[in-house]
C-alpha cells in the first residue's frame, strides 16, 4: 500500500501516518476492511467513500483548471 | 531482531488499547518489515499521541481529567483566599468527584472493553475508595486508616494492611493527585507553610517530630 501511494502520489508515508489515515477513513465509513489475508488486511472503498472521492477529485480538477488558466493569463 | 521486536511492541503500546486490537498486528508486521529508523519511530510516536487524543482509553481520560481538576485547585488558592468553610466544602466535592470519576471510569472499562484488571485498577486509584469499600471510611475529624502515625487502624486497633502499590505509571501518577495525598501538594494560603491544609490530614513528618522532641 505504501509503495502504491509513493508511486501515484509521490509521497512516502510513515506507518503511523498511514494507519492514522486508514483509521480516519474507516471511522468515516469511506473504506471498510475486507477480511483477513494473513497478517495483512485489505480494505475496500464503500459507496459513500466513492461519492466522497468523486466530489473531492472534481473539486481538485476544478481547482487545477482554474489555477492553470490563471497561470496562463499571468504568463501571457 | 529480538530488540527490534521489543521496540516495535513498545511503540505499539503507546496507542490506545482499542486501536491496538484493531490495527496493532498489521502495523506491527509493517514495522518489522522495514528498517526502524528514528524518523519512522518519531512518526509512530506522534501518531500515537494523535490517536490517544482522538480516542483515549477511558482510564487515561479519567486520569487526565483528575490531573486537570487537581491542578486547577492548586492554582486557584494562589489567586483567591478561601475561608475554612469553603475549603471544607471543597474537600467534600473533591472526594465525590474523585470517587465518581474513578468508579465510572472503572465500570466503563470493565463493561465496554472487558478489561477487568485495568478497570479494577482504575477504581483502585482513589485511596478514599479503598477504606469505603472495606467499610472503614475516615471522617474530617477522625482520620481514616493509614493516616495515623501509630500504624494502627484507629477504628479497630489492629495493624493496617500494607498499602497496595499499583504497577501502572498512570495509576501511580493519578494517585499522587488524589485527595489523600493532596496535603503534600496543596497548601492553604491562610495557614503557614509546614502545617497541613486539610483538617483530616494530621500526619507530621518524621523530621518535624524529631524537631519537636528535641525542642
Amino acid at each position: 500500500m505504501k509503495l502504491d501511494i509513493a508511486l501515484f502520489a509521490g509521497v512516502e508515508l510513515g506507518p503511523g501516518t498511514l494507519y492514522s489515515a486508514i483509521t480516519r477513513l474507516v471511522d468515516n465509513g469511506w473504506i471498510e476492511p475486507r477480511g483477513e489475508n494473513g497478517r495483512q488486511r485489505p480494505y475496500r472503498i464503500t459507496m459513500e467513500g466513492l461519492e466522497r472521492l468523486q466530489t473531492q477529485l472534481e473539486r481538485m480538477q476544478r481547482l487545477a483548471r482554474f489555477g492553470l488558466r490563471r497561470l496562463r493569463t499571468i504568463c501571457t | 531482531m529480538y530488540l527490534r521486536k521489543i521496540l516495535v511492541r513498545q511503540l505499539l503500546r503507546l496507542y490506545p488499547a482499542a486501536w491496538r486490537t484493531e490495527y496493532g498486528e498489521e502495523m506491527g508486521s509493517m514495522l518489522l518489515a522495514q528498517p526502524l529508523t528514528a524518523s519512522v519511530a518519531g512518526d509512530v510516536f506522534l501518531n500515537a499521541i494523535r490517536q490517544n487524543l482522538r480516542r483515549p482509553d477511558p482510564w487515561k481520560a479519567a486520569g487526565l481529567f483528575l490531573v486537570c481538576w487537581r491542578s486547577f485547585w492548586i492554582v486557584l488558592p494562589s489567586v483567591f483566599q478561601f475561608s475554612p468553610a469553603a475549603w471544607a466544602l471543597f474537600v467534600q466535592v473533591d472526594r465525590s468527584v474523585f470517587v465518581l470519576v474513578a468508579f465510572s471510569s472503572g465500570c466503563w472499562t470493565v463493561i465496554n472493553e472487558g478489561d477487568v484488571w485495568r478497570g479494577g485498577l482504575t477504581g483502585w486509584v482513589n485511596p478514599d475508595w479503598r477504606p469505603c469499600a472495606a467499610g472503614r471510611c475516615g471522617t474530617a475529624d477522625h482520620p481514616g486508616p493509614g493516616q495515623n502515625d501509630s500504624g494502627l487502624d484507629i477504628h479497630r486497633d489492629r495493624p493496617l494492611p500494607p498499602r497496595q502499590k499499583p504497577g501502572l505509571f498512570w495509576v501511580r501518577f493519578c494517585s499522587c493527585f488524589s485527595p489523600q495525598n493532596a496535603g503534600t501538594l496543596v497548601r492553604s494560603p491562610s495557614r503557614p507553610l509546614g502545617e497541613n491544609t486539610f483538617p483530616e490530614i494530621r500526619r507530621p513528618s518524621k523530621r518535624l517530630m524529631a524537631f519537636r522532641e528535641i525542642g
